[in-house]
């Protein structure tokens, strides 16, 4: 058990009068970092309960984030047991990096004569070797945010600032002929058939149904927006759709009764060469009037799942 | 109107910034809970004598070990720790934590899937993308490679790791196990102790890290990298590192938004999916908690050089083999760039 090479494990002594401080303060640190442990699980299993965690996660991430937590919530309250029960019994605590566990006797009582410290005792220990075991407020507070978010209730919505497509350049043609009726046609099939031209010919001519968020202020034309998700709200994509009225129709969309709202939107597809080359899905609407419109051409609806996954 | 922008914008940094860390913290739990039982139950005598005795071997060894501990990048992190103190080379330790998060089945799979179909889409010159089979081989044998290369810079260039280990995480931990014999409320107090520990060291940098990287992302959008990538398509593959870097993407996840840059050269796309888990804005934060500056931009340099070279080489193939226009499939033609 000698003091060894680099002074952090089994430094053969205990932390008492060597520059650590007591049990009691090593007993409240510990009691702080199992609370912050309890409360990051606490976090989770609250956004698992309350479903907040599909604003967040893809669904197949939804059973590991309540797995952790409950796991962390385990070891926080595992952590103040075993401590609680080593205190009340006299045996030291282990610190985690240093394995304090180890260090089963004091000064006073070291006779032996081989048990060499290789390392100054006036700073010795956890400090010596980079890092302090005192409490770290810093840490804590850092560690508290995702807590405090919860608290705040944030986030509370998926993407908000999302840029609508520039339409004002794009044309729709006039010369696709109707094809019928598909149902079942999502917005990730007609992004992927987008990239390709086989897949364009499949669709296009169909009238479909899509589903996304209602982005435009032009009584025209407007962009539907929908993300897709493969793990997690930082790897979602936008799909953004081109949705127009039929310029020969008289009926105009009522924009402010649909912006930033769900929406299911029936239209006519076409897919539209950009500038930069690539092909966008657009929705040709075919209403009679203002009220087929805005009734039968677009309706307010709330989605499956905010996000389409892969 | 301006103050309305601002206020979406946090909303969706702070979406971003949960999403990241709710993300990796089940597998930081895991990683931790792990490294926990490693540390109380995995002898480093046993270690010893199982892992290659040959540094160089244990290298390779260490590019596979993946296989065996299949982690993400961030659940690696601690596991690496612990087997660092049970004595593993450090080498060997750093080929594990680089080709790790890669060499592993849940991420080839994952690789596979994103880029199945995509030997169909075709540029403007009519030469094809690679598809699935071509682009998860490229991806694990590149992670494979720069690991491998990295460990063996790191071996040659540190004869002595505790001099480039950040204090807790060497040390020469190789008592075993069994010669502490302990109770049960012993051996419970020490695997809490470590992986409670642990856990909230990493999670500390793990959160800094994903505010870092939401931050970042209010100013650079999907559609801005797509455009930054057409307009420099040579210096594509550096800029998709730098992308990797920035995002701060699991590796699960990264192959499907490496497929939605379908303009983007091969070689780019497998830039982002080789240097992103191997080094991002929150690894780069974590790692300091392993090691000390001097190795931590040791490995940053071999990666960065390693990877751009292999990419390098990797274009030169695709452009070599790919698909000619004319060869009797239909073509997308998807834009005017110019290919050097």
């Amino acid at each position: 058990m000698a003091g060894g090479d680099s002074g952090q494990v089994d430094h053969g002594h205990s932390h008492e009068g060597a520059g650590h401080s007591g049990h009691g303060q090593a007993q409240t640190e510990i009691l702080m970092q199992a609370i912050l442990c309890g409360c990051l699980g606490l976090v989770g299993v609250f956004l698992y309960w309350g479903k907040k965690v599909e604003i967040i996660l893809a669904t197949k991430f939804h059973n590991w984030l309540l797995a952790g937590s409950i796991t962390l919530i385990v070891l926080a309250l595992a952590r103040i047991v075993s401590v609680w029960r080593l205190t009340s019994t006299g045996n030291a605590i282990a610190g985690g990096c240093c394995n304090h566990a180890d260090h089963q006797h004091d000064h006073e009582s070291c006779n032996d004569p081989g048990h060499q410290h290789d390392h100054p005792h006036g700073a010795h220990g956890c400090e010596e070797h980079g890092h302090s075991h005192a409490y770290e407020p810093i840490k804590a507070v850092v560690l508290m945010i995702p807590v405090g978010l919860f608290l705040l209730n944030l986030p509370n919505s998926s993407f908000a600032a999302v840029q609508a497509l520039d339409l004002n350049q794009v044309e729709i043609s006039s010369s696709i002929a109707d094809r019928g009726t598909e149902n079942n046609v999502s917005f990730l099939q007609l992004e992927r058939a987008a990239q390709r031209d086989e897949a364009r010919q499949l669709y296009e001519g169909k009238t479909v149904a899509l589903v996304g968020q209602f982005q435009g202020n032009d009584d025209k034309k407007f962009t539907l927006i929908r993300f897709k998700m493969n793990c997690c709200a930082a790897d979602a994509v936008p799909l953004k759709g081109a949705m127009f009225v039929d310029p020969k129709a008289p009926a105009k969309i009522d924009h402010p009764r649909w912006n930033k709202k769900w929406v299911k939107v029936k239209g006519q597809v076409q897919f539209i060469k950009m500038k930069d080359g690539t092909f966008i899905t657009a929705l040709v609407l075919r209403p009679k009037d203002d009220n087929d419109l805005n009734g039968d051409w677009i309706q307010e609806t709330i989605p499956d799942s905010i996000y389409l996954q892969n | 109107m301006a103050d309305t922008e601002v206020l979406l914008k946090i909303k969706d940094f702070l979406l971003i910034f949960t999403s990241i860390f709710y993300e990796a913290l089940p597998f930081i739990v895991l990683g931790a809970l792990i490294a926990g039982l490693l540390e109380e139950f995995l002898p480093g005598s046993l270690l010893a004598r199982i892992f290659p005795k040959s540094a160089a071997i244990g290298v390779f060894a260490g590019g596979v070990l993946g296989l065996v501990f299949p982690m993400c990048e961030c659940g690696i992190i601690p596991i690496m720790r612990r087997l660092l103190r049970k004595g593993l080379p450090l080498s060997s330790c750093v080929a594990y934590l680089l080709a790790g998060p890669v060499i592993n089945p849940i991420v080839l799979f994952s690789t596979f899937m994103a880029f199945s179909g995509m030997e169909d889409t075709l540029l403007s010159d009519g030469r094809s993308q690679w598809g699935a089979i071509p682009m998860t081989l490229a991806r694990a044998l590149g992670a494979y490679l720069v690991a491998v290369g990295t460990g063996m810079i790191v071996h040659f260039r540190f004869a002595d790791p505790d001099q480039v280990l950040a204090q807790g995480s060497g040390g020469k931990n190789k008592e075993d196990a069994e010669v502490k014999a302990k109770d049960i409320w012993s051996r419970l107090d020490r695997i809490t102790g470590v992986a409670v520990h642990d856990f909230l060291d990493i999670a500390f940098f793990l959160t800094l890290g994903a505010l870092l990287s939401a931050s970042i992302r209010l100013f650079l959008t999907q559609d801005e990298i797509s455009a930054l990538s057409d307009t420099w398509p040579i210096l594509s593959i550096g800029l998709m590192m730098l992308v990797g870097f920035i995002l701060c993407l699991c590796s699960e996840a990264d192959a499907f938004v490496a497929a939605s840059f379908v303009k983007m050269i091969p070689a780019a796309k497998l830039s982002f999916l080789v240097f992103g888990p191997m080094m991002d804005l929150k690894l780069l934060l974590m790692y300091t908690r392993i090691f000390k500056p001097k190795l931590i931009i040791t490995i940053i340099a071999a990666v960065a050089i390693q990877v751009f070279a292999y990419m390098a080489i990797t274009h030169l193939v695709w452009w070599n083999t790919s698909t000619q226009p004319g060869a009797g499939q239909s073509q997308v033609v998807l834009e005017e760039k110019k290919q050097p």
